[in-house]
Order: structure tokens, then C-alpha cells, then sequence
């Protein structure tokens, strides 16, 4: 049952990551020119971890996966 | 789940992510549109805000969109004339707006402020350009010089109908536009169109339009005289009110408008004497001359024992002020303060007037301090506690920047794993420090950084490296990094010098970053990590059953139940000695009016057996310019490690009684299967003149369901954070 269910769970995600792609990919990259960057200079537009230092470390105790966002790992005898 | 599902979906990611490397090229076009949005923009977000470094940057890019024929010089004028008013009304620099506007009126004699963003200052700097430029007219005394009137922007149709009281159809069409352009804040514009329907009609109401539009565009002098007109010729038509009122205006103007006495030099010939390129009678030197408000330039030449010699000084005329000026004359070229001011009016070129501006700015640093508390408990009885203070210095035109970081983190922990073991409540605390850098090589953004973990029984040293390069007008950002981590593992009052392990990890981070469209962008990543050593940890002890038992042990039984069921012997826990890792991860971004939505995804697999998939979103609202809200949402499902059993079996040697332990075995829960279920929030207030100041909280509640684990079915953490920053320039 419980495989079951994560089955299920994972198959939705990757569904829902491959359409993000789809989507994306069908809409491709247009050329903006430098200065109509105005939106993307936002601070919350980085593309960054905008993760706290606590959060960050909490994060990577408490779940068995790492990386993504850089990094090599915990770099601690936190687990 | 099959590896092999998670490796064809692993491969799609990555093909599908490489078919947008191959994006077609646009053509070229005329950028005057966009440029004209740019303008718009950054006067009415960067430079209405008070972002006034921010909007020269942003114009910046207008000009090198404007590069050689991009543009019109309609748009090149409008660019000039931003940056005239980002110079004058926010940074108070007379000098570089003038210039500005000098170049503006270069590329466009008939171009105009923004009636929305022009300022007395702005309109004082931009009065002064007109004066330097061949068709200004500039007045140097009360009655104002008679100069090449401008021309209107439209010109009268022919025939159309006028009131009772007018007698040309012309003189009534120019004063309507004049009305109009009065409405909109046009006031050079409106004293154009007064001046071309006196021209028609010499009307006493008329007149008045011109003098007001004249005073408010700051053409004092000229308002003063057509006031002093109406004063005079609208008492003999019976028009006493405007009289009055005219009256009234030019007393106002006297007592307003700045002089400047001009102190002519001993043993000068043929002395030449201009403000604002108007040459000064001889008879007006030593008096008081007066002048429009704003920048005024005094040039002078003359002839000292035969040497041609000059003189130049610019002055800032306030209302009510009178300014002296004392000629002296020098030799050419000697401009002293004034370098800046001539290279900009001398700029033939755009590259000029940019190199004028850049050898006048010293460097600039921005500094960015930051203090951040956070802490978490759970119903697992563990509880951390974690300050950190971060600093970092970013050189925006050097293209460099470096920071440093240092984190202490506390942990009392008497988990059910902990209790298990008969162990008490043990505290421990971390050491942080880091440190990093980047410098930007033409395209090219090379980063370097270090970090240390110190605690009791673990030591950790990485530094490591990476190169990001902007490609296609920075719409595409690939990115490479590496760092090795040397981790040495220990017991605890032991030192490494008796009991130590040794772990090598190298990581590889790919990532590319893709500029959607104005609003938009994606970023995907590659992690991988290889790691060498033994990460068993030398205190974790695990319960041992016999196979037939073992097969019995029910999911989240408890610490009794295990020690009731349990073989005598405890094994401590062994993990494989190498290990890789591998993630992919996607993050899209988009930005609306006054939000930005986030949502990230991570797909994880490692030679374990684990799998793993996180997803987060964030909806980060601004709802007002200080004040910005976020409510997030994480959702992590991982499996177990191949090796993960809640109870492992041992068999027992008929023979010597030994026991066969399985060769792979841990107690690591995060090493199971789980799914966790975090819900947060934060908010953000930024506080002080400039907004400089910001303080930020943040709280998550954190729901973890163990699936396959021994004593804890799940927990509940709730995390906490508080972040004081401050940005210095």
C-alpha cells in the first residue's frame, strides 16, 4: 500500500515537472533586451536559494536528499 | 518505484532541458519602442521611488541600445533628457543635468521635459541648457533679449471658427493648444503657442497665458516683463482684474528672481563677457543683472599684455539670492573644477558624455550586513538553536564583491533514537565560519569559497570554486562549480589523533539559467557528489532480532516493545563506504505586478537506493513598498536506502555462539522512508530613510511521517527565524 501510494505520488510530480518543461520548452527564450529588466531585478526573482541559513540546515537533517541548489552536503555529523 | 522509472524520467528532464538551449536568434530591430518603455519605466518605478543610482544604471542600458542607428534621435533626445532629470531632481547634480539636457537638445532642439517628473530643479537645469544651445533664448537682464522664437509644435490647419471677442481664427487655434498644454504641465510648449497667437492677435489675456506659462517653466525674467506688459495695457481695456493680478505676479517675480553682479577683472582688453552664451553689455558689468533661476554658465575672454586669456564658471541661481562672480582670467585649458562640466558639453558622442560620467564617480561599494536567530523544537524532544551573522561587500562597478559568514549552532537533542540507546540528553555546538568572493572577467563571473564545520567529534574543511557566463544580452547564464570537502569524523572526548575517519566528498553543480521573457525565468540544476569514507556514525547502536521475530516487528513499536523482543547483543550501525549522489532541479520564477510566485522541484537518486522528490512554492506579495508577505509550501516523499530494514535480523553460530549481523545496517531515520510536510510564512519590513534597514520573521510547521521505522511514527516541528539586515552604500 505504501509503495503504492508513493508510486502514485511520484508519478505525479514527474508528470507535472514534464509538462513545466513542455511548457517551456514550447515557449522558448525570447530576447530581452537589457533594459526591459526592471521585473527581473526583483529581489524575490533571484534564482538563488533565497533559503535562510537555520531553514537551509534544518532542510538538509531532516531529509535524506541533497543538492540542487549547489553544495556538496551537510559538512556536519548533524544525522 | 524501479530505478529504471527514475532514470527515464531523469533523462527526459535533461533532454528536454537541452531543447531549450536551442533557441533561434531574433532579428534585428529598431529599439525606439522599447527604449521608449525603458524611459517610462525607470522614471516612473526607479526614479519616482527614490532609486536614483538604480535608474542612471537602468538608462545606461538605453544607451547601448541606442548604439548607432538603433535609434531615432527623437528617443536618443528623450534618453538624455531622463537622465537630465535623474541628475537634477534626484541626485541634485546641476551640472551633469545640464549637460545632459545639452546633449538631448543636440539630437533634438524641440525636445521637452516630462511635465510628470519635472521639478523646479530639473526645469532650472534644463532652462540653462536651452540657454547654452545656438537656438535658446537666454535673458541676462529684466527686459529680455530678443532670440529666434521656437516654433510650435502644430501649426495651424487654416480656417476654423472663433468666439465673439476674437478676430483670428489663427491667434484662437493657439491659444486653445496653449490651454492644452497649460492642462498637461507642457509650459514651454504653451509659451510657444501664446507666442505664435500674439503673433496673430495681440490679446491681453493672452499675454497673461504666456507670462504664467513663462514663470512656471522658469523663464522668470521673460514672465516678469509680459506681467509687467499686461500690468500696464490690461487697465486701459478695463480689464482691472488681470491688472491686478498681473500686477501681483510681477511683484512676486521681483522680489523671487536671483541676480548675479558680475565683477569684471582689472587690465583686461577687449573683454568679452556671455551668461549662457548671451554676450553681457559692457555697461551691465559691475550691476546687477537678473537672471532665470537654475544654472547659470559665465564665460568671459579678453586679452591680458596680448595673451589671450578666458574665464568660465558656472552658478547655481537661487530665488531670492544675488551671486557675485569675479572674473579671472586664465590661460586656455586651464578649466580646473570645471573639466567635468566642459568634457560633458563638449561630448560629441555618446561614448563621450559616458566617459565624462564615469571619470567623475569615485567607486562604489555596496554593503550588506545581516544577523539572523532561528530556532526549532519538535515533538522528538529536539531543539536547536542557531545565530549567524553574515557580511558582504559587492563593488558594482569593479564587478567584484566578497563575503563572509559565521554560524554557531546549538543542539540539544533526547530523541526516541537517543533514548533508545539509554543514552541522556546530549547538547552540542557547531562553529561556522566561511568566506567567498567573485570577480567579474568580461562575461565571465569567476566565485571562490571556503567553509569550516567545527564541533566535538566532526571537522569539516571545502573550498572549492565556480565560473558562470552570461550569454545572448544575459538571457542565458550557464554555470559550473566544484568544491571538495574533507570531513573528519570522530568520538566525542577522543581525540582525532586516536580515533578519526576520514570522508571525501566532490561535488560538481551544473546549472543554466534561462530568461523566459520580461517577467520570467527558469533555472535548472545538475548536483552530483561522490563520497569516500565511512560516515557510520560511532554512537549509533541498533536492536538486533532473530529472523523469525524480526519478520514480526510491527511498524513504530515501541522502545519497550523492541527491548522485550530484541536479542541481547547491539550492533553499531555500518553504512556503505562510498556513496553517489545525484539531483536535478528546476525553479521557475515569475514576476507580476507586485508578486513574484516561485515553485521548485528536485528529483534525487543516489547508489543507496534512494530516491527522492521535493517540491516548494512560495507567493511572495509587496504590499506596499516597506512591507512584503510570503506563505510557503514544501512537500518532500523520499524512499529508503536498499539496505533500510526497521528491524534487522541476526543469526546466531549454532557452533561459538556468535552472531552473523546483516553486513549493511543503520538507524538513521532520515535513511527511510518518509514524506515531510512543512507549512510556512514570513514577512518583511523594510524601515529607515532609504529603506535600508529590513527585518524579517519566518515560521514553519514541520510534519514528518516515518513510513517503515521503529519507536516514531511521525513528528511535529514548528521552526522560527528573525533577520535584522541593513544595506550600506
Amino acid at each position: 500500500m505504501t509503495k503504492k501510494i508513493l508510486r502514485t505520488l511520484a508519478s505525479c510530480v514527474i508528470t507535472s515537472v514534464a509538462m513545466i518543461v513542455a511548457l517551456v520548452a514550447t515557449t522558448g527564450c525570447s530576447t530581452v533586451a537589457p533594459y526591459e529588466r526592471g521585473k527581473l531585478a526583483h529581489p524575490t526573482m533571484a534564482a538563488s536559494d533565497m533559503t535562510g541559513f537555520g531553514e537551509a540546515h534544518l532542510r538538509a537533517i531532516s531529509e535524506g536528499a541533497t543538492g540542487g541548489s549547489g553544495g556538496t552536503g551537510s559538512g556536519c555529523g548533524c544525522n | 518505484m524501479s530505478r529504471r522509472f527514475f532514470a527515464s524520467s531523469f533523462s527526459f528532464a535533461v533532454l528536454a532541458l537541452f531543447a531549450l538551449v536551442g533557441v533561434r536568434d531574433a532579428r534585428a530591430a529598431s529599439n525606439d519602442k522599447e527604449v521608449e518603455a525603458l524611459i517610462e519605466s525607470v522614471l516612473q518605478s526607479d526614479y519616482a521611488g527614490g532609486n536614483f543610482k538604480q535608474a542612471l544604471e537602468q538608462l545606461e542600458f538605453g544607451k547601448q541600445a541606442c548604439e548607432g542607428s538603433s535609434c531615432s534621435a527623437k528617443v536618443r533626445a528623450k534618453l538624455f533628457i531622463a537622465f537630465g532629470t535623474v541628475f537634477a531632481g534626484g541626485l541634485k547634480k546641476g551640472p551633469e543635468a545640464k549637460a545632459a539636457f545639452s546633449a538631448a537638445l543636440k539630437e533634438d532642439p524641440s525636445a521637452k521635459l516630462f511635465p510628470s517628473f519635472s521639478t523646479p530643479e530639473v526645469q532650472q537645469a534644463f532652462n540653462g541648457a536651452h540657454g547654452d544651445a545656438p537656438a535658446g533664448a537666454a535673458a541676462s537682464s529684466a527686459k529680455p533679449d530678443v532670440a529666434a522664437p521656437r516654433k510650435p509644435k502644430k501649426t495651424w490647419p487654416g480656417g476654423g471658427r472663433f468666439p465673439r471677442g476674437w478676430r483670428s481664427a489663427e491667434a484662437y487655434f493657439y491659444y486653445n493648444e496653449a490651454t492644452t498644454s497649460e492642462a498637461s504641465r507642457d509650459w514651454l510648449d504653451c509659451v510657444d503657442y501664446t507666442q505664435a497667437s500674439l503673433q496673430a492677435e495681440n490679446r491681453v489675456t493672452t499675454r497673461f497665458l504666456t507670462a504664467t506659462c513663462e514663470e512656471r517653466g522658469g523663464l522668470w525674467t521673460e514672465a516678469l516683463a509680459d506681467f509687467q506688459i499686461v500690468t500696464d495695457a490690461a487697465g486701459k481695456i478695463g480689464l482691472h482684474d488681470v491688472g491686478n493680478l498681473a500686477r501681483q505676479r510681477a511683484q512676486t517675480l521681483r522680489e523671487k528672481t536671483p541676480k548675479v553682479v558680475i565683477r569684471r577683472p582689472a587690465k583686461a582688453d577687449a573683454l568679452v563677457v556671455t551668461i549662457n552664451g548671451v554676450e553681457l553689455a559692457d555697461a551691465k558689468l559691475g550691476g546687477e543683472v537678473w537672471v532665470n533661476p537654475g544654472q547659470q554658465t559665465i564665460r568671459a575672454q579678453g586679452k591680458v599684455n596680448g595673451a589671450e586669456l578666458e574665464f568660465e564658471q558656472a552658478i547655481d541661481a537661487a530665488e531670492l539670492e544675488t551671486a557675485t562672480v569675479e572674473i579671472k582670467l586664465g590661460p586656455k585649458g586651464a578649466r580646473g573644477d570645471q573639466a567635468m562640466m566642459r568634457c560633458m558639453l563638449g561630448a560629441q558622442t555618446r561614448d563621450d558624455f559616458a566617459k565624462c560620467l564615469k571619470s567623475d564617480s569615485g567607486p562604489s561599494l555596496d554593503l550588506h550586513l545581516a544577523t539572523e536567530l532561528s530556532g526549532y523544537h519538535d515533538s522528538d524532544h529536539v531543539d536547536t538553536f542557531t545565530p549567524a551573522f553574515v557580511a558582504s561587500a559587492e563593488s558594482p562597478t569593479g564587478g567584484w564583491g566578497i563575503n563572509g559568514s559565521f554560524l554557531i549552532d546549538v543542539v540539544t537533542a533526547a530523541s526516541a533514537d537517543i533514548i533508545a540507546t539509554a543514552s541522556p540528553r546530549w547538547r552540542e555546538t557547531r562553529y561556522v565560519p566561511s568566506i567567498g568572493g567573485h570577480k567579474k572577467l568580461g562575461d565571465v563571473d569567476a566565485s571562490l569559497k571556503a567553509n569550516l564545520s567545527h564541533e566535538p567529534d566532526y571537522l569539516a574543511i571545502s573550498f572549492g570554486g565556480g565560473a558562470s557566463i552570461d550569454l545572448r544580452q544575459k538571457t542565458i547564464t550557464p554555470a559550473l562549480s566544484y568544491e571538495f570537502s574533507h570531513d573528519i569524523s570522530g568520538r566525542a572526548g577522543t581525540p582525532f589523533s586516536i580515533y578519526r575517519r576520514d570522508i571525501n566528498r566532490h561535488g560538481i553543480n551544473a546549472s543554466v539559467t534561462f530568461v523566459l521573457d520580461k517577467s520570467t525565468f527558469f533555472a535548472a540544476a545538475l548536483t552530483s557528489v561522490l563520497e569516500n569514507g565511512d560516515t557510520s556514525k560511532p554512537y549509533r547502536y541498533l536492536p538486533m532480532f532473530a529472523p523469525d521475530v524480526a519478520k514480526r516487528v510491527p511498524i513504530g513499536l515501541s522502545i519497550d516493545g523492541v527491548n522485550k523482543n530484541r536479542l541481547t547483543i547491539r550492533a553499531l550501525e555500518q553504512l556503505p563506504t562510498n556513496r553517489q549522489r545525484w539531483a536535478v532541479a528546476g525553479l521557475l520564477g515569475h514576476r507580476f505586478t507586485a508578486s513574484t510566485i516561485r515553485v521548485e522541484e528536485r528529483l534525487y537518486v543516489d547508489s543507496w537506493g534512494l530516491k527522492a522528490s521535493t517540491t516548494e512554492s512560495q507567493f511572495l506579495v509587496d504590499m506596499n513598498e516597506r512591507v512584503r508577505v510570503w506563505p510557503s509550501l514544501r512537500f518532500h516523499v523520499q524512499s529508503g536506502a536498499s539496505f533500510w530494514q526497521h528491524a534487522y535480523a541476526a543469526t546466531s553460530s549454532t557452533k561459538d555462539g556468535t552472531f552473523t549481523l546483516p553486513a549493511l545496517r543503520t538507524g538513521d531515520r532520515e535513511l527511510g522512508p518518509l514524506y515531510g510536510l512543512t507549512i510556512g510564512g514570513g514577512a518583511r519590513y523594510a524601515f529607515g530613510e532609504k529603506k535600508s534597514w529590513a527585518i524579517s520573521v519566518n515560521a514553519d510547521i514541520v510534519y514528518t511521517r516515518f513510513l517503515d521505522h521503529l519507536f516514531l511514527l511521525d513528528r511535529l516541528g514548528l521552526f522560527g527565524a528573525t533577520t535584522l539586515e541593513v544595506d550600506l552604500e
